[in-house]
């Protein structure tokens, strides 16, 4: 409070100036009148009076310590006062900053992408109006996308709605840009012409999109820039506005660059190139543009984000939506697609509800995978500031005690306790400040570094990782809570200080509290190192199981690669012939032992699961669909999967009118109860009366497709010579030769075929099985990274606690020395006091690791939290650290000569 | 401004102004009588330390003050101790002590 006031002072000098006055007129008056009373006439006493109060001005500037300029000279003289003594004792320093640049660093880059991913709003004008909205329900149809719903839909909550001031939609694409000499596969966006308006986001350079730009189906060649793409690949050129690039084979007008620091709604994608949804058509010729176009109220693709009117909150939205809803429902159930359902999907259909979620960081499958990582990470980083935070405190407390003897003579020559305590708190905010900066730089490098991690299609997440205001301030905030954490205990411990037992010339006065309290550090930083140590393991752990996994596949020297020569205005049958010359090449070329394609790639967390119908026991409910996937003769041979009965594809099959399929053993199990599937006939699609015309010819080996992790699940192979509608080619290549030798193969063909369809997501399916293992890589490499880092820091407390322990205890172990005890009993002595720090600390650890672990056990893949295999390893290790770190003080204790010791008392 | 007075001066100043006005509230000038009158003159209490230090001790919070009139009438600034400031006194009282028989001591055997 008194700062306050002293402000209060400094900002109305005046006031102050005046009332001092009238204080010290009071004080000459009533001198004067004693004087008067003691014989002097008025004129002399008032004389006396003046003189014995001395010079006024002079008086009223010192008595002015309000003043804010004094107080800032006090604030500095601490300062300096710290300064000098940091600089007095450099180890010290340099170890107390080492320990808070890790602590600081390792939050602050954690705080960074928990931020991005987690926190921060959309860059759009009021973002808390904006809402997602998504069809809660089942899906009577096709879908991209769990949060979709179809064009049809969308027009119809856009119009029909009390609750919102805007309603847009859009959709996600690759696309190819052909600009200049170049061809490339970059993010893309359909968007409805409402689309920037309802976010509030502004043109940087000519306009965006407006509704006119969303009238007619295929009339609007039209597209706006983002700005990061119109600066790196357009060199932010002003002239760009209102010339042509060629998405996807056809020429749009690019009409406008949008706002600095918009990169969309979608997390950690950013689309280059935004394009109005009524070319729906012309831009996603191949991605089944049959099903999922601006008609078809059965296919579900379109993102709706919609603006709350001012006033309404998101919860009074929902109610008052669900009876237009329920009224579209039952005109579309009525209505084409439905003819063939059963009473009871339509049941189904009809008690879907459209909800409304939250909308104001956008929407992100990103935040949902990483969202509990890093919440993990978060507690960890937390950990490890925690252990830096006791180390500088039990360094601090170390020095404290040399210093003992300075703080006692202070005290007694009548320094306040409080200026004592409140130097010693400048000092520790000075060191915590002071190790800000260089923590900023180690958070942003560790954030590059960390980014590697959060994998998307098109390359690491597109999170911005240089530090801003939010960071800087999030950084000060941690410093200074730092600060007074790990300074506030030593600071009212330094004037404790028994006065005169300080005084005494060996300044050796025996601090016992303070010591407990140094043990008590110590011992908390063992325990915490316990737990990021245990954590580690048990996530360590989970990873090398994960890599052990037997996906039933021979991942080893296969090769993949995409093409989508869809993106470059392919047609259906263009992009067969040219799927099939690229596949000749391949397998025709050097080095390669077989080529195979799959319609949706492996491992690679994408899928398609059509319901289906058997033809023993007929429509299968949707709960259970299985994977399904289009592939290529040698599909199984290449990818190393064993057919356990029947036969492969053939190329008979591509020519046969009769359509067949394989299954894996998983699907014979679900499907067939074990039976032998093969000659059975299934169907795609569970409406009543669904033919069953595919013929099972053959079962394959259970392998993952999903990713490593998920548990293996009933997969359907179609041959795709027998279902031609191609789109993006994933290409598989057996081969002994390396990824780079691959790829000029695979260019130098695709580009023999076409120049501008370009090959990309090149890696070895090796390299792909660890990109689905991106979390857990992160995850475990960066607790057992803070896991060690915090190990360093309790052996560093340990180290400095038993050596002030020996050196306090010299005159005992003299003694005893002196008494007749041998080298090894004194060793026993002082180790046996690391041993008890050591086992105190663990055993603290033990129920926080278990409650830990449980908190994280479904980032754990095969391990129990708290089994005996994560704990003793890490205990162990703990354990050998502390014994290491405590040997040394022992030894010196071991060579104390004691009538040297003693002699020097 | 110039540099606070001696610390030593400083120490005890603090330790005879908290005492003077724990016997009840009184103005600037009423404690500097009080001290010398009761140290028999041995202690005078200077202006020129007296007003800095009570203004300090007030900010360190363990005093207040407020406006009120003197027996004579006068528009005067009385200062109270406040508990802070009397547990900071306890403590003053009993550092003092301990030096005080220390310097006794000292002066018996040396």
């Amino acid at each position: 409070m008194s700062w306050l006031r002293k402000l209060a002072a400094t900002l109305r000098p005046k006031a102050l100036d005046t009332a001092l006055d009238e204080e010290f007129r009071f004080h000459l008056e009533q001198r004067a009148e004693d004087l008067i009373a003691e014989g002097m006439t008025r004129e002399e006493a008032l004389r006396e009076a003046a003189l014995r109060f001395g010079n006024r001005t002079l008086l009223r500037e010192s008595t002015r310590e309000r003043n804010l300029a004094v107080w800032l000279q006090i604030a500095l003289q601490d300062l300096r006062y710290a300064v000098r003594t940091l600089r007095r004792s450099p180890g010290f320093t340099a170890a107390a900053v080492l320990s808070l640049v890790l602590g600081i660093g390792a939050n602050t880059a954690i705080f960074t992408l928990l931020d991005q991913v987690l926190l921060r709003t959309l860059p759009a004008w009021h973002p808390e109006q904006l809402v997602q909205l998504e069809m809660d329900g089942p899906v009577y149809g096709v879908n991209i996308g769990n949060d979709s719903v179809s064009y049809p839909m969308y027009r119809d909550i856009r119009d029909r709605n009390e609750v919102f001031s805007g309603v847009m939609g859009s959709f996600r694409t690759p696309v190819s840009v052909a600009f200049g000499d170049r061809t490339e596969r970059v993010e893309g966006e359909l968007v409805t012409g409402n689309y920037f308006q309802v976010l509030g986001v502004g043109a940087a350079l000519g306009r965006t999109f407006g509704a006119q730009d969303d009238l007619t189906p295929g009339g609007h060649p039209l597209a706006v820039l983002s700005y990061g793409y119109w600066t790196e690949r357009f060199h932010a050129d002003r002239a760009v506005v209102g010339r042509n690039i060629v998405v996807d084979g056809l020429p749009l007008t690019i009409v406008g660059v949008s706002q600095k620091g918009f990169d969309g709604i979608s997390l950690g994608h950013s689309a280059k190139v935004r394009i109005p949804i009524a070319m729906k058509a012309q831009m996603t010729q191949g991605y089944f543009s049959e099903f999922f176009n601006l008609e078809n109220r059965r296919a579900n693709w379109v993102l709706v984000t919609a603006r709350l009117k001012p006033g309404i909150a998101r919860r009074q939205a929902q109610p008052s939506l669900q009876p237009m809803f329920h009224a579209v429902l039952e005109m579309e159930v009525r209505g084409q697609g439905f003819e063939k359902a059963s009473a009871e999907d339509r049941a189904q259909f009809l008690k879907a509800r459209l909800a409304v979620l939250p909308g104001s960081r956008g929407n992100s499958g990103l935040r949902r995978e990483y969202d509990e990582p890093l919440r993990i990470l978060m507690a960890v980083a937390g950990l490890v500031l925690l252990i830096a935070c006791a180390n500088v405190a039990n360094l601090l407390l170390a020095r404290a005690a040399a210093r003992q003897r300075e703080i006692a003579v202070r005290l007694a020559i009548g320094a306040s306790a409080s200026r004592i305590v409140r130097q010693a708190l400048v000092e520790s905010l000075l060191l915590a400040l002071g190790s800000g900066p260089a923590g900023l730089l180690l958070a942003a490098w560790m954030d590059g570094a960390l980014l590697r991690f959060v994998p998307t299609d098109y390359g690491p997440a597109n999170l911005a990782t240089t530090p801003d205001l939010r960071i800087l301030l999030f950084t000060l905030a941690v410093c200074l809570a730092t600060g007074l954490l790990f300074g506030l205990l030593p600071a009212l411990l330094s004037t404790k200080a028994d006065l005169a037992a300080g005084l005494k010339l060996d300044g050796r006065a025996n601090p016992g509290g303070r010591a407990r309290v140094r043990q008590a550090l110590v011992i908390a930083q063992v325990a915490l190192s316990a737990v990021l140590l245990i954590a580690a393991a048990e996530f360590l752990r989970s990873l090398s199981n994960l890599h052990r996994v037997d996906t039933g596949m021979r991942t080893r020297n296969v090769v993949e690669f995409s093409v989508n020569p869809s993106l470059n205005g392919y047609g259906k049958a263009e992009s067969g012939r040219f799927y099939r010359a690229l596949m000749e090449q391949l397998r025709t070329a050097g080095g390669i032992q077989g080529a195979a394609a799959a319609a949706i790639p492996v491992l690679d967390e994408d899928w398609w699961s059509p319901s289906i119908t058997l033809d023993d026991t007929g429509p299968q409910t949707g709960e259970d669909n299985p994977n399904a996937n289009l592939v290529s003769a040698g599909y199984f041979s290449v990818l190393g999967i064993p057919l356990e009965a029947g036969r492969d594809f053939s190329l008979a099959d591509g020519s046969s009118k009769q359509q067949v399929a394989i299954v894996n053993r998983a699907f014979a199990r679900r499907f067939f109860a074990g039976r032998n599937p093969v000659g059975h006939r299934i169907g795609l699609g569970n409406d009543p009366g669904t033919k069953t015309e595919i013929e099972v010819i053959g079962v394959a080996r259970d392998s993952n497709f999903y990713n490593v992790r998920g548990a293996i699940r009933p997969q359907i192979y179609l041959d795709d010579d027998q279902n031609p509608d191609i789109q993006q080619i994933n290409v598989y290549v057996r081969t002994t030769l390396s990824a780079g030798q691959v790829a000029a193969i695979a260019r130098q063909a695709a580009g023999s075929l076409d120049g501008n369809v370009p090959v990309f997501a090149l890696r070895t399916l090796d390299e792909q099985a660890e990109l689905t293992l991106a979390r857990e890589n992160m995850v475990a490499s960066l607790t057992s990274l803070f896991g060690s880092l915090a190990t360093v820091l309790a052996a560093m407390g340990i180290y400095g606690l038993m050596s002030f322990s020996v050196a306090r205890r010299t005159r005992e172990i003299a003694v005893r020395m002196a008494l007749g005890a041998d080298t090894r009993s004194v060793k026993r002595l002082v180790m046996r006091e690391v041993l008890t720090l050591a086992s105190v600390g663990i055993a603290a650890a033990l129920p926080a690791a278990w409650a830990l672990g449980r908190l994280a056990q479904a980032q754990l893949y095969g391990v129990k939290p708290g089994d005996a295999d994560s704990l003793a390893p890490a205990v162990a290790a703990l354990a050998a650290v502390a014994l290491v770190a405590g040997y040394v003080p022992v030894r010196r204790a071991a060579r104390i000569e004691p009538m040297q010791a003693l002699r020097a008392e | 401004m110039g540099k606070p007075g001696p610390d030593v001066l400083q120490g005890t100043l603090d330790l005879l102004v908290l005492k003077t006005l724990s016997r009840g509230k009184q103005h600037g000038y009423g404690i500097a009588v009080h001290i010398q009158r009761v140290s028999q003159d041995a202690l005078r209490v200077e202006e020129g330390s007296l007003y800095p230090a009570l203004h300090r001790i007030e900010l360190e919070g363990w005093i207040r003050s407020e406006w009120g009139v003197s027996e004579n009438h006068r528009k005067a600034k009385f200062y109270t101790i406040t508990p802070a400031g009397r547990r900071q006194l306890a403590r003053e009282e009993k550092q003092w002590e301990k030096l005080a028989s220390a310097v006794a001591t000292l002066l018996r055997f040396a």
